[in-house]
């Protein structure tokens, strides 16, 4: 049924974009309290500023884990930008919620595919949420200016630039193969819960990977949660002190785990409107 | 108007009444069983992850501030009771409270012969939040072992009382707020930035140094919104030097601020004008 309804359809550029703008214009109706809600998440980094200092006095060490104590500072604000990228917040229960209440059926019945469809609203709603959110991050790193070290080279702006799209995407796809579960498990609200703090700890969000044994942040290094926060934050802090070889390979891992979980949504999302086919009424 | 209306208020009443409240809310949970202990499991493993984040730090040094590891543990178990007491039994509530105002329900709330802010504040207890409550309790016990803490049994009573008067601090704040939804209807970013203002209060006091900043937070925390006060001076008083001073400004700030939201949430209850139907 969906396939033929998909060849009378206008082209696919077309139908995507309008999704897109529809998402943009949806966004901007929200934006009154923006700006004091997103200073607002800011100011727990006043007391890890504060605490950061008092660990650096106590212990009288120069670096931690690898990093100053400006560098520790600012790798929590840096990890801010890339949970900006990479959290989609409501994914995995919204695509759980439809298959749960038979919702799906809007996209089946309809000549769109509902993986792509999502990836298209999330993406423009990111793109407002960074337009609006340039005037209060801004801010903020500009008073957290004496925590940086300096500028990196433009090849490590390039890759950390890089290095955040791909943390959108992967961690879309993350999201995804979470809500894609429900067709197999109704219990999907409190699987997100959960996932919600083990990532918060496996990408780094909480404090940098290198604080832990080296033998399990090595460990933690080949799972793709690091891509979510810690990777481009610590690109972009100590990018220089990573050796050419090293750089590539972590991007060739990251692009890897892309790819693999890109199939793996691909896979979840087919075998589970066989199965969805099979029960729903 | 029945007589039962006029019915003069007895501890007794009131406590029966709380008592039916427990009992109801535990019920409800059981409904939920799985839910319940997803929850309870989620609530405690966050507080395992801080145990457990502030363990690495400590493996880069011996102290923050002038608390060392098992006085730092002290203080975190501090905060997990007294920040989980306030989960338990009344952040559901307050936050309900601005639901009630908004849909002109609190009409129903207002009609019982029962004290309102007594049934507003108490009438669900959150019993999912409870295990981190326990669980802030035995981390305490475990750093006074751990550590060989100075607790003596004064201490430990004095403790307590001094938690009680935190969690009336905090209560009394979050009532106020829940008052505020009668003038400004949607009050969920103000319940967010409450949430952000009581996480200065979790650290150390000292750490925030001889700064202007430092020293500009320490005063709004101890004594302006004193969060910073509710959560270290129990705290100091187990396992540090005992500041009189400071143990007598708690006692009073936490009474003079449980008089000040009661006196606010009657007067914003003056100004309910219901919905329209």
């Amino acid at each position: 049924m969906s396939i033929s309804l998909a060849s009378q359809s206008p082209s696919i550029t077309r139908k995507y974009a309008t999704t897109f703008s529809v998402a943009i214009s949806d966004r901007l109706t929200y934006r009154t309290d923006f700006l004091f809600a997103t200073l607002m998440r800011f100011l727990p980094l006043v007391s890890i500023a504060f605490l950061w200092t008092a660990i650096f006095e106590g212990s009288g060490a120069t670096r931690i884990a690898g990093f100053t104590q400006g560098e520790m500072v600012a790798y929590n604000l840096m990890v801010f930008i890339s949970r900006a990228f990479s959290s989609m917040p409501g994914l995995a229960i919204g695509i759980a919620s439809d298959i749960r209440d038979g919702q799906i059926k809007k996209y089946l019945t309809q000549p769109v595919d509902m993986i792509s469809f999502l990836f298209v609203t999330r993406l423009a709603h990111k793109l407002v949420y960074y337009l609006l959110a340039l005037a209060p991050f801004g801010l903020v790193i500009f008073l957290c200016r004496d925590f940086f070290p300096p500028s990196p080279t433009p090849a490590i702006w390039f890759w950390f630039i890089v290095s955040l799209a791909f943390s959108f995407v992967i961690g879309f796809m993350f999201e995804a193969t979470i809500g894609l579960i429900a067709f197999w498990t109704l219990e999907v609200t409190s699987l997100s819960y959960l996932t919600m703090s083990v990532v918060y700890v496996l990408s780094g969000h909480m404090f940098p990977l290198d604080l832990l044994p080296p033998a399990v942040a090595e460990f933690l290094r080949w799972l793709p949660f690091q891509y979510l926060a810690y990777f481009p934050a610590k690109l972009f802090l100590l990018g220089n002190q990573m050796s050419v070889e090293m750089l590539t390979f972590e991007i060739a891992r990251m692009i890897g785990w892309t790819l693999a979980l890109v199939t793996l949504v691909r896979v979840l999302f087919a075998r589970g409107l066989r199965r969805y086919s099979a029960f729903g009424g | 108007m029945s007589e039962s209306i006029f019915v003069p208020p007895s501890t007794t009443r009131y406590l029966k009444l709380y008592a039916c409240f427990i009992r109801y809310c535990f019920v409800r949970e059981l409904g939920f069983r799985f839910n319940f202990i997803a929850r309870s499991v989620t609530g405690v493993g966050w507080l395992l992850l801080l145990v457990f984040y502030f363990d690495l730090i400590f493996g880069k040094t011996n102290s923050i501030g002038d608390w060392n590891r098992e006085e730092y543990y002290f203080l975190m178990g501090t905060w997990f009771v007294l920040y989980g007491l306030v989960e338990t039994l009344f952040l559901a509530n307050c936050t309900r409270f601005s639901e009630l105002v908004r849909t002109g329900q609190l009409d129903f709330l207002l009609t019982k012969p029962i004290d309102a802010q007594f049934l507003a504040s108490l009438e669900r207890i959150d019993w999912a939040e409870l295990p981190s409550v326990l669980f802030g309790l035995g981390l305490t016990v475990y750093a006074t072992y751990a550590g060989d803490l100075p607790i003596t049994p004064s201490r430990a009573v004095g403790f307590l009382l001094l938690i009680g008067c935190g969690v009336a601090i905090l209560y009394s704040f979050m009532i106020s707020l829940a008052s505020i939804s009668v003038w400004i209807v949607r009050t969920q970013s103000l319940h967010e930035l409450w949430f952000y203002i009581v996480q200065f209060g979790r650290y150390p006091s000292e750490i925030y140094g001889e700064g202007g900043l430092g020293i500009g937070i320490r005063f709004v925390m101890l004594y302006l919104i004193p969060v910073m006060l509710a959560i270290n001076v129990p705290a100091r008083f187990a396992v540090k030097v005992i500041d009189p001073w400071m143990v007598a400004y708690m006692v009073f700030i936490a009474c003079l601020l449980l008089f000040a939201s009661r006196r606010f949430f009657y007067f914003s209850l003056d100004r309910y004008r219901s919905a329209s139907s």
